[in-house]
């Protein structure tokens, strides 16, 4: 028998994005909300520290049935979780913006493509976002590093470490800050501030940092949505007589061959870039045979992010490694290039770091080393010197085919195709990496001569982190999947938020960048809305 | 620290084996070795022999104690954090206790053959040297294991447990660091204070 819920507005996944367009929606518009997770109930707070416990001693999950076991998908998936409040549980807390030239690297530098909007349209939404998280942090020189308006909390102070390797970092000529993050350097919205349990990833046992389900909380308490958990939704259907989607038919892990039909107004895809994508291409029919939102064949294309360069860099200096090792600083300098004659744009972060000084079993003779002998080895390569780790995101241009498509050999318990992944770089992407990669690693070169230290050791990791892409947006509906806001071309009551509409992966962590889209997003849906009344009582989907 | 029962072990013993139960049979096969199990005494004489002087024999206590705790609450199988990136669920490998067990038991009858009495009756140099001893036929890496349960032997085990501990950062350093504690945030500036020594260490 079918089920029925009916809603003004339904939201799919209760991520980061799912939450920042339901609070935005909830907080000011006339509307019900329900929305729905296919995964189980997060961890509470109350738990997490016995939980944080078992990951520091053993390694274990800190996120118990955090996952689906037959919902993954085959390639570089970014994470398997898959419960109310997504990859937004584990996150590691930090928000940089996109700097302008993210969004016109076709305009000034003559790759790739530009957004269909700037950074001047986000900046309402990037300083909305970093308020409804509670970023922490300090505006970086001016020139480099634009805000119009400050953050709402104090910049996590520097530790000791940061300062030293702040001031290197300036012999280098490169200037460094504090780096944004959705941590609370204060009490803020009421959870307490953050006391460096330094286990930000994966796991905050405070509540100091940011995760959705400190908004789900709120908007349930005030019963301004609903949530559905252990609900999968498996297809988008139209509506037989147009292009409207009329219902998302989704089905329960508690009983899962009984159809649930999610009736609403308007649709909202928050799954990020992997579960938005397959949710529109797994919604085929006769009318729509590729799927919906997928007239220019689009969907699940441009999988976009951005590639690191690291290293370890051995100074002269005495660090503490220890006293707050997920802090970090930050600089844009290298994201703000004016002129190039090759295209290289990047981040550059600098963190304290043990590696190379941790207790060994053997010296460099190959001696056992037991009792006192073990301490007094660590002891002397400890003093007086230090390790920071360093590490660039560059901007990586997607190919086309650099996409997701459904792969019919691997099937979850509904029978549903499970995605496959695959990144690729745009040949112009290709024939810039090598020159982008032995441009940063000279660059650390520079910094590890200037501080008279050496390299320990460098890598390059071929994952792009921070994917975004699949639905890109675009002012023609020939090359993208949704408009500037996140409505798809095809279909006008149909939204998809965050990560996937992004046209590149830019060079700076992503999650901030995401909720921003998600919050502009929100604010085009909430247009046609009507207002709340001061108030006005709770709403949230009926069944 | 009471010595683990008959019971408990052979709970731990279907773990390590991968079983959901264990048979009488294998119960009596095994019995010489349930006898020694991973004994507390024996886990301190080794601690007092491999761990810094500097600790005491109260901290050598506690530190044997403490990874005694650490063994007798792993679980095998458990989920482990899914790093990025990566689809695949891992999971914790088998309980290294039986492992570890026999080793400790082998070590002392090393001690008992070699020197005509128990491990724990010898001097730090004399366990010192056995540990050496019963290290040098294994391929001992150069590092110490990030998980101690990755251990090939049970003396590296230990160090490795030890050596995870933030006491253990402050006493490399010879500073009050504190790492992955619960520390004031306004504190993040600061030289961290030189390290006050524990009494009777």
């Amino acid at each position: 028998m079918t089920r029925t819920i009916e809603a003004d507005v339904c939201i799919v996944g209760s991520g980061v994005s799912a939450a920042m367009v339901a609070e935005r929606i909830a907080g000011e518009r006339d509307a019900s909300i329900v929305v729905i997770e296919a995964g189980d109930e997060t961890l509470p707070l109350n738990k997490r520290y016995p939980s944080r416990d078992r990951f520091l001693r053993y390694g274990e999950s800190p996120w118990p049935h955090d996952h689906l076991d037959d919902q993954t998908a085959a390639g570089p998936l970014q994470s398997r979780s898959m419960q109310v409040g997504g990859l937004g549980m584990h996150w590691g807390g930090v928000t940089p913006r996109f700097s302008p030239e993210d969004f016109r690297v076709k305009s000034l530098y003559g790759v790739g493509n530009d957004w269909p909007i700037t950074y001047d349209d986000l900046d309402p939404f990037y300083q909305e976002a970093e308020e409804r998280m509670g970023v922490a942090g300090e505006q970086g020189p001016p020139e480099i590093d634009p805000r119009s308006k400050p953050f709402p909390m104090p910049a996590i102070p520097l530790t000791y470490n940061l300062a030293i390797l702040k001031e290197w970092a300036a012999k280098a000529g490169i200037p460094m800050w504090s780096q944004p993050s959705a941590k609370n350097s204060v009490p803020y919205q009421g959870r307490s501030a953050c006391c460096r349990n330094d286990t930000c990833f994966p796991i905050c046992p405070v509540g100091a940092k940011w995760s959705p389900d400190f908004t789900w909380s709120a908007l349930r308490k005030a019963g301004r949505v609903r949530l559905l958990t252990r609900t999968m939704v498996r297809r988008l259907v139209p509506d037989e007589k147009s292009d409207r989607i009329a219902y998302a038919l989704a089905a329960t892990q508690d009983r899962p061959s009984e159809p649930i039909h999610v009736r609403a107004k308007t649709f909202v895809v928050a799954g990020g870039y992997t579960w938005s994508s397959h949710l529109l291409l797994l919604s085929r029919s006769s009318r729509f045979p590729n799927g919906v939102a997928n007239r220019a064949g689009l969907v699940g294309k441009y999988l976009s992010g951005h590639r690191n360069v690291g290293a370890y860099v051995s100074l002269p200096v005495q660090l503490f490694p220890g006293i707050n090792e997920q802090h970090s600083l930050v600089t844009k300098k290298f994201m703000r290039p004016r002129k190039l004659d090759r295209y290289v744009r990047h981040d550059l972060r600098v963190w304290e770091s043990s590696v190379g000084r941790s207790p060994r079993l053997r010296d460099d003779s190959g001696a056992l080393l037991l009792g006192d002998a073990l301490l007094d080895d660590w002891r002397r390569r400890t003093r007086g010197e230090g390790t920071a780790r360093v590490r660039a995101y560059y901007d990586v241009i997607p190919a086309r085919e650099s996409e997701l498509t459904l792969d019919d050999t691997a099937r979850n318990r509904w029978g549903d195709p499970l995605p496959r992944l695959t990144f690729r770089d745009a040949d112009e992407s290709k024939a810039l990496r090598g020159h982008t990669e032995d441009t940063i690693r000279a660059l650390f070169a520079e910094m590890a001569r200037v501080g008279d230290g050496k390299i320990v050791r460098t890598s390059v990791d071929d994952f792009q982190d921070h994917p975004a892409g699949g639905c890109r947006m675009g002012s023609d509906p020939s090359s993208s999947v949704v408009d500037a806001w996140g409505r798809a071309h095809d279909h006008e009551n149909l939204w998809i938020a965050g990560a996937p509409t992004c046209v590149s992966g830019g060079c700076a962590n992503a999650t901030l960048t995401f909720a921003a889209l998600s919050l502009r997003t929100a604010s085009r849906i909430a247009a046609d809305l009507p207002m709340r009344a001061a108030g006005a009582s709770s709403r949230a989907g009926n069944a | 620290m009471p010595r683990l029962s008959r019971r408990t072990f052979f709970a731990w013993l279907g773990a390590a084996l991968g079983t959901v139960a264990v048979s009488d049979r294998l119960e009596g096969a095994v019995a010489a070795v349930a006898a020694a199990g991973l004994d507390p005494a024996l886990l301190r004489a080794l601690a007092g022999a491999i761990l810094p002087a500097e600790i005491g024999a109260d901290g050598a206590t506690r530190a044997a104690d403490a990874f005694h705790d650490w063994v007798a609450g792993y679980r095998p199988g458990a989920e482990l954090l899914h790093d990025y990136g990566v689809a695949k669920i891992s999971r914790a490998g088998p309980s290294p206790m039986l492992r570890w067990g026999t080793q400790l038991a082998r070590l002392d009858r090393a001690a008992r053959a070699r020197h005509g009495a128990s491990l724990g009756a010898l001097s730090a140099g004399r366990r010192r040297a056995l540990v050496a001893d019963a290290l040098a036929g294994d391929a001992v890496a150069t590092d110490l294991p990030g998980d101690p349960a990755r251990a090939r032997h049970v003396a590296v085990g230990l160090l490795a447990h030890f050596y995870m501990q933030p006491e253990a950062i402050d006493l490399a350093y010879g500073a009050e660091i504190g790492a992955m504690r619960c520390r004031p945030l306004a504190k993040n500036p600061e030289r961290p204070v030189p390290l006050r020594r524990r009494a009777g260490a």
